[in-house]
């Protein structure tokens, strides 16, 4: 079975250096800009572009044209500078019930 | 089926210093694997599985909730070196996942509950509430916090030296910043600095992270004589059995939007819920794969593009699900 998910660390736009600077140093470097997803936008397409290209429905196994996720990692990290800002006093533990994507997955499939 | 935590934002959240809120023995195991802290972890579930508490306690995760006298006798039992948060009952009438009715020690409780404790000798170090999954009161954070500050009074009196306040979760992206105004507020009003304060955000991180690609496996046209209208059905290998639970448990509404017609690539080409304005529109029913007639994720949607077998759909936003609303 294809992965279920397509990440895009790359969307992050920053490296793991940053993710240790206070967020303030962050801010500063123009990394913080939720509102603006245009460039995320065309990293997605073009993260499906290249999965659905490779697809075709003729010839492929058992799954090979199951559904599938593309995660904009960036985005988590987005909303991450923005707790940080607006509630900087409360330490966000992550919800990890919200996380559960259920994959469909048919029973012939082999595990990844 | 399976519930697959995702592994790459978790370390992602990992690596930038968040805690994590676990329900299960599943949920921390798979924390922990990643290298985290067990002190970076709150066993946020007030009615535990025995053996999964016995696992909290191997593993040194200290830090839970209990909500009722019965979990204390067992905390007693199982794991009495524990941290525990009274969580208390909120008024979440205005949520979307209505937690209280589950979970949530009323105020009129929480007196008996801490004297127990306290005879019992067991460490109470906070308090915790939730107000619900897609809350859309602001005011309920107030109300909640109010009501916090009266039982960490009461734990005072009673000897408990509590130093932390867990808000719980409820946070979305659309209110976002007006609750963290008022909870901010609130905090500072209620709570001196000296007291640390946790939160369980979920959706609010991944909800609008994810994008899902359907495969539209088969589609059936429907002809009416009398109008002389065509409108199709179109069967997606995905439904709510799957990745669209989040219609059943969060009565959530995902947009169809086109992502191939034929040769076409369509990503972000068209807008969304869009057809309307265009002559030729078509009319569809989009439908999950399975045979159970509530599997349908959407009632009726326009597209101007004539959709058939081997294209595919996308619906953005759909990393915020509510599968278990244990939260």
């Amino acid at each position: 079975m294809a992965p279920s998910a397509l990440y895009l660390e790359e969307n992050l736009n920053l490296s793991a250096n940053d993710i240790t600077k206070p967020v303030n140093t962050i801010l500063a470097n123009g990394y913080f800009n939720v509102r603006d997803h245009h460039g995320s936008h065309t990293l997605i397409g073009q993260a499906f572009k290249q999965r659905i290209d490779d697809i075709d429905d003729d010839t492929c196994d058992v799954g090979g044209e199951d559904a599938f996720f593309v995660a904009d990692l960036g985005e988590v990290y987005r909303q991450h500078l923005r707790w940080k800002v607006n509630l900087n006093r409360v330490q966000p533990h992550y919800g990890m019930s919200m996380l559960a994507i259920v994959i469909w997955e048919p029973l012939t499939s082999k595990q990844p | 089926m399976k519930c697959n935590p995702d592994p790459q934002v978790l370390r992602l959240l990992a690596n930038l210093g968040t805690g994590f809120d676990c329900a299960s023995k599943a949920e921390i195991e798979q924390v922990l694997a990643m290298g985290v802290d067990p002190s970076r972890i709150i066993y946020a579930q007030p009615c535990k599985t025995k053996s999964h508490l016995r696992y909290a306690a191997k593993q040194g995760v200290k830090q839970m909730t209990f909500d009722n006298a019965d979990e204390l006798y067992k905390t007693k039992e199982l794991f009495p070196d524990a941290q525990l948060y009274l969580r208390i009952l909120t008024d979440d009438s205005a949520s979307l996942c209505r937690l209280s009715l589950k979970f949530g020690a009323s105020l009129d409780s929480t007196w008996e509950l801490l004297e127990l404790a306290k005879k019992l000798n067991l460490d109470v170090v906070g308090v915790a509430f939730h107000v619900g999954s897609g809350a859309s009161d602001p005011e309920a954070f107030l109300k909640a916090v109010q009501d916090a500050r009266l039982v960490f009074d009461q734990g005072a009196k009673l000897g408990f030296k509590m130093h932390t306040l867990d808000v719980g979760g409820g946070f979305c992206d659309e209110t976002f910043d007006q609750m963290a105004a008022v909870l901010s507020n609130a905090l500072d009003v209620y709570f001196p600095p000296s007291v640390r304060v946790i939160a369980e955000p979920g959706r609010y991180y991944v909800s609008n992270a994810f994008t899902l690609a359907c495969h539209v496996i088969a589609r059936r046209t429907v002809t009416d004589p009398t109008l002389g209208t065509t409108s199709y059905m179109l069967y997606l290998n995905d439904g709510v059995y799957g990745n669209f639970s989040s219609i059943i448990f969060d009565h959530q509404n995902p947009v169809p939007r086109i992502l191939t017609c034929g040769d076409k690539f369509l990503y972000n080409a068209r807008k969304p819920g869009g057809g309307y304005d265009t002559p030729n529109v078509m009319e569809y029913s989009i439908w999950g794969p399975t045979c159970d007639g509530i599997d349908c994720v959407s009632q009726s949607c326009t597209f101007a593009d004539v959709i058939d077998i081997g294209d595919w759909l996308y619906f953005e936003n759909m990393g915020g699900k509510c599968l278990a609303c244990t939260c």
